[in-house]
């Protein structure tokens, strides 16, 4: 069941036919017809083709931006989980700050003074802002692994400090960072959508879900499948992650329900 | 505040009547508590077949008396005590026997009135106090919460109540201490707040449940002692629940003894203890150290209680008693076996001449 | 207590230090000029114009002499000027009824609604109301709320004419509910969800027990006893989710209308006016620690096992 409700975001990719940028601009806004099951868009382009080819970039973006956070999260939130002290404060201090920003208006002013918005530079500013929760779970989770008793075990056989963090720590403390990791993709999807939308994160050659949304926005009124078919398959793609992470809690924790 | 916070409650009379007379059954001259035939079940899920957990508890506490229900740990006997409160977990169900008070039948009242009798006319104390008291009320309004949900006073008035409440079990500077929120206790002074908040009303019957089970042995002592002192006091009858025959010793004047669901032993303590008369009644006792027995080794009672989902059939000791025989596949009913000595065993005679 | 809040406090400092640091530091320091970077690559910005910023912001100066008069700046009110020399703070004069409007009823709705829902949810466990309340819960997740908010005020503003489409020409509340119950759906998920397992580890707690034995009636145990103990975690969350629900108004404000801070900032950044969108955001993230710092205190208040510890 949780394949199921990864599959159609994921591989949506693979159902695409026609070229999004073949256009005709007498078909501007025009309903569905044959072989065009979602109608045209403003510039004339099937509609269908071009929200297929806009899973790629959305979905680039939300796994490229987590992946980020994810790494981050593991290397730093071990560091101050594991090491305390210090290490623990410094760490600590900085996602404090980042936790100051509520997300979207963070991301809106780094990306307002970025030069470039391309898949890469918008990645790189949602995880800025996406890491610090995945941190802060990662480093309670080791927190607790520390302490068990395999762990002091570990270290009373002479084991060192890196292997110690990679072979027994990290492994034990990952779950529930995994489980947040799935929920963040989803969010971190929405967040690209609403920046593109407003007008500061993904720009024209790129494809996302977003930028069409973001070109379509004062059409809306007339051709509502301009909003309609890319917010569908947004919102699914977004619930399937949502799913997901249900999932790998439920897996991870039979407890929870 | 002008309280006198030491000042005695004026309720050691009958000054609260209450709803309990107005009751269809009621009946001055009845037993404060008289339980028959209870049978509480857990229906069958998905996960696990239909289960009795009570099948048939059969008791009755006299006026100004202490009972004791002793059993182990799923025997039934917080259950039965859980089921005359109306305070069964989700999906456990009464489903035979009744449960009455002073005549009236507590489990077939509409919920109103059953309420109306809790807390005034029968009252409760749990084991775990800092569990059983709301962590985040002061004390004292847990306690006038008790007055002001049966309408007998004001909300000042009820406040002024439970200080003299808390004076009265014992709690120094009471008025200080109303304003304290349960975390600030220790374990002794949190029971006496249970305590205080059972007695609010004057009951007739305090129902304890396992109430010094969680605390030090000398803080036990005083509990008990605490409670015996109330009881004497206001003339109510107390049901007292524990696992440990020892514990109930100086407390109790009857002792029922609870094993799989039912009532299999019922007598005055001292009969009790001096002419056991089931089997079952005298393992608990040789697992008591005492005094006079010394040199004798203390006999560990092998096997578990039954699985109430899975009862062994026949009596249901059965699979641990050494005496057990062929007819003992017949369940033997509780029978009198002496002068107020009733028990549920086809060899009682053998087991009280041992 | 005085020393919990007294620490709380001082922890704020540097997380304000911090915050405004990071924003500065993205605007005026990265590399690239800074006036035209605000403009953005579009936007051709006169000599007199670029001369003014740069004297505003005292570019010419070291980094951290411009921080610090940016600083002294904010602690005066004075978030910056716009492309047309306009004091952002004078936007924000303007805006901040419209905001704090849709802010409190946004935030009414969530609280009420997501309780609401949390406590039927939790009462109805495992049964059909809970069920739909969760799966409902999931939905409104996945729909992003500004498609939403596009999806009511073409519904219901423009195709069934209930309420305007935009504007707030017919006042309070009117012009406002549309709007705040789009907003509102942003948290009510969160809240619902939080509530729902915090009224469900309370409900089977033996204080319950203890509250029935005593006579009380379902509504006394459920609000007096189950509720005031479950609600100590939610109202934290509620003050936290003000922070997601400033964000949004910059979305929501923008699509109805309303012109308040958020459409300020939403106008700012459609017409490439770089200082609106930077002088907002920063009121915005001051205005989210101060709530934070407030809800922590208010914790503390509210839980007694911390306060008296």
């Amino acid at each position: 069941m949780c394949a199921m409700a990864v599959a159609p975001g994921v591989f949506s990719g693979w159902f695409g036919h026609g070229d999004p940028r073949e256009c005709t601009l007498e078909r501007s806004g025009q309903g569905p017809a044959a072989g065009h099951p979602f109608g045209f868009d403003i510039q004339g382009c099937d509609l269908y083709s071009n929200v297929v080819h806009g899973t790629r970039d959305s979905l680039t973006i939300g796994l490229l931006a987590t992946g980020l956070s994810f790494a981050v999260a593991v290397v730093l939130g071990s560091l101050a989980g594991y090491f305390g002290g210090l290490v623990d404060q410094v760490i600590s201090r900085v996602m404090d700050i980042f936790f100051g920003f509520p997300l979207l208006i963070g991301m809106i002013v780094v990306l307002q003074t970025f030069g470039v918005h391309d898949v890469w530079s918008v990645s790189v500013v949602l995880a800025l802002f996406t890491w610090p929760s995945l941190t802060r779970i990662m480093r309670s989770s080791v927190l607790a692994v520390r302490s068990l008793e395999f762990v002091t075990a570990a270290r009373e056989l002479g084991a060192g400090t890196l292997r110690i963090l990679v072979r027994h720590v990290i492994p034990n403390a990952i779950a529930p960072v995994a489980v947040l990791t799935s929920l963040s993709i989803g969010a971190v999807i929405t967040a690209e959508a609403a920046l593109t939308f407003l007008g500061v994160g993904l720009t024209a050659p790129a494809m996302s879900w977003g930028v069409q949304l973001n070109a379509a926005q004062e059409y809306f009124t007339e051709h509502l499948n301009l909003l309609v078919f890319p917010a569908l398959f947004l919102s699914v793609a977004v619930l399937s992650f949502v799913l997901l992470g249900d999932c790998l809690r439920d897996a991870f924790d039979p407890r929870s329900r | 505040m002008t309280t006198a916070p030491y000042a005695r409650p004026q309720h050691s009379g009958p000054l609260h009547p209450g709803p309990l007379q107005d009751l269809p059954g009621y009946d001055p001259g009845a037993a404060p508590l008289e339980v028959g035939g209870l049978q509480v079940e857990f229906p069958a899920t998905r996960s696990r077949p239909r289960a009795d957990v009570v099948s048939g508890a059969t008791f009755r506490v006299a006026s100004g008396r202490t009972l004791a229900v002793v059993g182990e740990s799923g025997s039934g006997k917080s259950l039965t005590a859980r089921a005359v409160m109306g305070l069964l977990p989700h999906g456990a169900r009464v489903t035979d026997g009744h449960a009455r008070l002073c005549g009236v039948d507590l489990l077939g009242l509409p919920d109103r009135q059953a309420r109306s009798l809790r807390g005034r006319h029968i009252a409760m104390v749990f084991q775990d106090a800092l569990a059983a008291l709301n962590p985040v009320v002061p004390v004292g309004h847990q306690i006038a919460e008790v007055y002001r949900v049966h309408g007998c006073t004001g909300r000042r008035e009820a406040f002024d109540r439970a200080v003299a409440m808390l004076a009265r079990v014992g709690i120094p500077e009471p008025a200080v201490r109303a304003g304290h929120y349960p975390h600030q206790f220790s374990g002794g002074m949190r029971q006496r707040v249970m305590i205080a908040m059972a007695l609010a009303l004057t009951p007739r019957v305090l129902i304890a449940d396992e109430p010094t089970t969680a605390l030090d042995v000398t803080v036990q002592a005083q509990i008990l002692g605490l409670l015996k002192s109330l009881k004497d006091q206001h003339g109510l009858s107390l049901v007292l629940i524990s696992h440990d025959l020892s514990v109930v010793a100086g407390t109790a004047d009857r002792v029922a003894v609870m094993y799989g669901g039912r009532v299999v032993e019922e007598a005055a303590a001292d009969d009790l203890y001096a002419r056991p008369a089931h089997p079952y009644t005298r393992a608990l006792l040789d697992a008591v150290p005492r005094r006079g027995h010394r040199g004798r080794p203390l006999a560990a009672l092998p096997g578990a209680p039954p699985d109430p989902a899975r009862p062994p059939g026949g009596c249901p000791f059965r699979p641990r008693c050494s005496l057990a025989q062929a007819d003992c596949a017949v369940p033997p009913p509780l029978e009198t076996v002496g002068p107020g000595h009733l028990s549920a065993c086809h060899r009682s005679q053998e087991v009280s001449a041992r | 207590m005085a020393r919990h809040i007294l620490r709380r406090l001082l922890m704020t400092i540097p997380v304000v230090l911090g915050t405004t640091l990071i924003i500065f530091a993205a605007v005026y320091a990265l590399p690239g000029d800074p006036v035209q970077t605000l403009a953005g690559p579009d936007r051709a910005v006169t000599p007199a114009m670029a001369e003014a910023l740069r004297a505003h912001y005292r570019l010419d100066e070291p980094f951290l002499v411009q921080y610090g008069h940016y600083l002294a700046g904010l602690a005066q009110g004075d978030f910056g000027i716009d492309f047309n020399e306009t004091p952002v703070s004078s936007l924000i004069a303007a805006g901040w009824p419209v905001t704090v409007r849709l802010a409190l009823m946004t935030w009414v709705i969530q609280a009420l609604v997501g309780v609401g829902l949390g406590v039927l949810a939790a009462v109805r466990a495992g049964r059909a109301t809970d069920f739909a309340i969760l799966g409902g819960s999931t939905l409104i997740l996945a729909v992003p709320y500004f498609i939403t908010a596009y999806v009511a005020q073409i519904v219901l503003g423009d195709r069934l004419g209930w309420f305007p489409v935009s504007g707030i020409d017919e006042g309070w509340p009117r012009s406002y509910l549309v709007p705040a119950l789009c907003l509102a759906l942003l948290g009510v998920p969160e809240v619902a969800r939080l509530t729902r397992a915090s009224v469900l580890e309370n409900l089977h707690a033996e204080f319950v027990d203890t509250a029935v034995a005593k006579g009380a009636g379902r509504l006394r145990v459920l609000v007096g006893h189950v509720l005031r103990n479950s609600l100590i975690p939610v109202v934290s969350m509620l003050g936290l989710t003000l922070g997601t629900l400033m964000s949004g108004t910059i979305l929501i404000e923008g699509i109805f209308n309303l012109p308040g801070l958020g459409y300020q900032a939403f106008q700012g950044i459609q017409q490439h006016n770089g200082p609106v969108v930077v002088g907002i955001s920063t009121l915005l993230v001051l205005t989210f620690l101060l709530i934070n710092l407030i809800v922590d205190v208010l914790y503390v208040v509210i839980d007694p096992r911390i306060r008296l510890d």
